[in-house]
C-alpha cells in the first residue's frame, strides 16, 4: 500500500470519527445554542456598550420536555429575567418562547475580566410531540428555570383503545 | 519533484482551533482552567472590577440556594453547587433532555486585595451574585538600602 493511500485511509478514519462527534455534539448541544440579538438600551451608556461588545452572541437555552397521559410539560433554563419578560405561544405544534436579557443598570462604574453570559433578546422554537390546548396553557418561573405546563387536547388525550378478546 | 506530506492529525488540530473561534469561546466549548476535575457543567461567568468590589455574576439556573458554597482561600474563590434533578417527578416519559444535571466546580484567582470577611453572596432568578470588596490599600513599606 502507498503512503498516499495509507494516508487517505487515515483522512477518511479521522473524519468519519470527527463527523461522529460534530453529530452528538449537534445532537447535544446546538438546539439549546441561542442566538441573542442586541435589546433595546444596550448602549445607553460606556459600561453596558462594553459588557455587550465582549459577550457571546450565543448562549445555551437548555429545555427539556417531558410528556404523560394528560400534558406536556416543557422546562427551558432562561436565567436573569423578571417573568413578565418573557412571551410564550403556541402556533400549531411548536413551543415559542422568546423573551429579553438585559444588561442591569449599574451606577457603579467598572471594567470586566470575564464575559461569558449572553445578553439581550432571544426566541427559542421547541417542537411538541403532541397537539395541545393552549387556552388552558400555565408557566411559571423559579430561580431562573421557566416551566410551561401544556394540557393534551382533548381529542388526543384520552385516545386509548382497549383491545377485546374473543 | 518531491511530496509534501500532511500530516493529518495537524490538519485536525487545526481544524479544531477554527472551531474554537467559530464557537466564540463560549464557556461550553472551551478548555478553561476555572474548570475544576468532577465538575459536570460549567456556569457562564461574568466578573467586573469596581473601583472598591469586584462582582461575580454566574447563570445557575434550577440550582437551590442550600446546594451553593462559595469559599475564598488564599486569594482563590470556589463557587460550587449542585443542580438536582426534579426529585417528585418519574424519570420516564422524556422526550427532550438538555439539561445538565450534577454538580459544577468553578476557581477564580483574584487579587488577593480582596476582603475575605465581607464577601456576600445573593440569588436572583437563577443569577447568583457574589459581592467581594476589596481591601483598605495599605501603605506600601518602604525598604531603605543601607550604604
Amino acid at each position: 500500500m502507498s503512503t498516499l493511500q495509507q494516508l487517505r485511509e487515515g483522512m477518511d478514519r479521522a473524519w468519519e470519527t470527527l463527523q461522529a462527534g460534530w453529530r452528538t455534539l449537534t445532537q447535544k448541544a446546538t438546539q439549546a445554542l441561542t442566538l441573542f440579538r442586541p435589546g433595546e438600551g444596550a448602549d445607553d451608556d460606556e459600561d453596558r456598550r462594553a459588557l455587550r461588545a465582549a459577550s457571546p452572541g450565543w448562549g445555551l437555552l437548555a429545555a427539556e420536555l417531558r410528556e404523560d397521559d394528560g400534558e406536556v410539560c416543557v422546562r427551558l433554563e432562561a436565567p436573569g429575567l423578571e417573568p413578565e419578560q418573557f412571551d410564550i405561544q403556541v402556533l400549531e405544534r411548536i413551543l415559542v418562547v422568546s423573551g429579553e436579557k438585559a444588561i442591569a443598570r449599574e451606577e457603579r462604574r467598572g471594567r470586566y475580566h470575564l464575559t461569558e453570559r449572553a445578553y439581550g433578546r432571544f426566541e427559542r422554537a421547541i417542537p411538541l410531540p403532541t397537539d395541545v390546548d393552549e387556552s388552558r396553557a400555565s408557566a411559571d418561573y423559579r430561580r431562573g428555570v421557566l416551566t410551561v405546563r401544556l394540557p393534551k387536547h382533548p381529542r388526543v388525550a384520552s385516545r386509548r383503545i382497549a383491545v377485546q378478546g374473543g | 519533484m518531491s511530496l509534501i506530506v500532511r500530516d493529518p492529525w495537524q490538519l485536525l488540530d487545526q481544524w479544531r482551533k477554527e472551531m474554537d473561534q467559530v464557537l466564540g469561546g463560549h464557556p461550553m466549548a472551551r478548555d478553561d482552567a476555572t474548570r475544576v476535575v468532577g465538575s459536570d457543567w460549567m456556569p457562564a461567568v461574568d466578573i467586573k472590577e469596581e473601583p472598591d468590589r469586584f462582582v461575580l455574576h454566574a447563570d445557575i439556573p434550577g440550582v437551590q440556594p442550600e446546594d451553593i458554597e462559595v469559599s475564598m482561600d488564599n486569594g482563590v474563590l470556589t463557587i460550587r453547587g449542585e443542580r438536582r434533578h426534579e426529585s417528585q417527578e418519574s424519570t420516564e416519559g422524556y422526550k427532550r433532555l438538555e439539561r445538565q444535571h450534577g454538580v459544577f466546580i468553578r476557581r477564580f484567582a483574584l487579587p488577593d486585595s480582596v476582603d475575605a470577611e465581607r464577601i456576600a453572596a445573593t440569588g436572583n432568578n437563577g443569577v447568583l451574585e457574589v459581592s467581594l470588596p476589596k481591601a483598605e490599600k495599605q501603605q506600601p513599606r518602604k525598604i531603605q538600602v543601607k550604604a
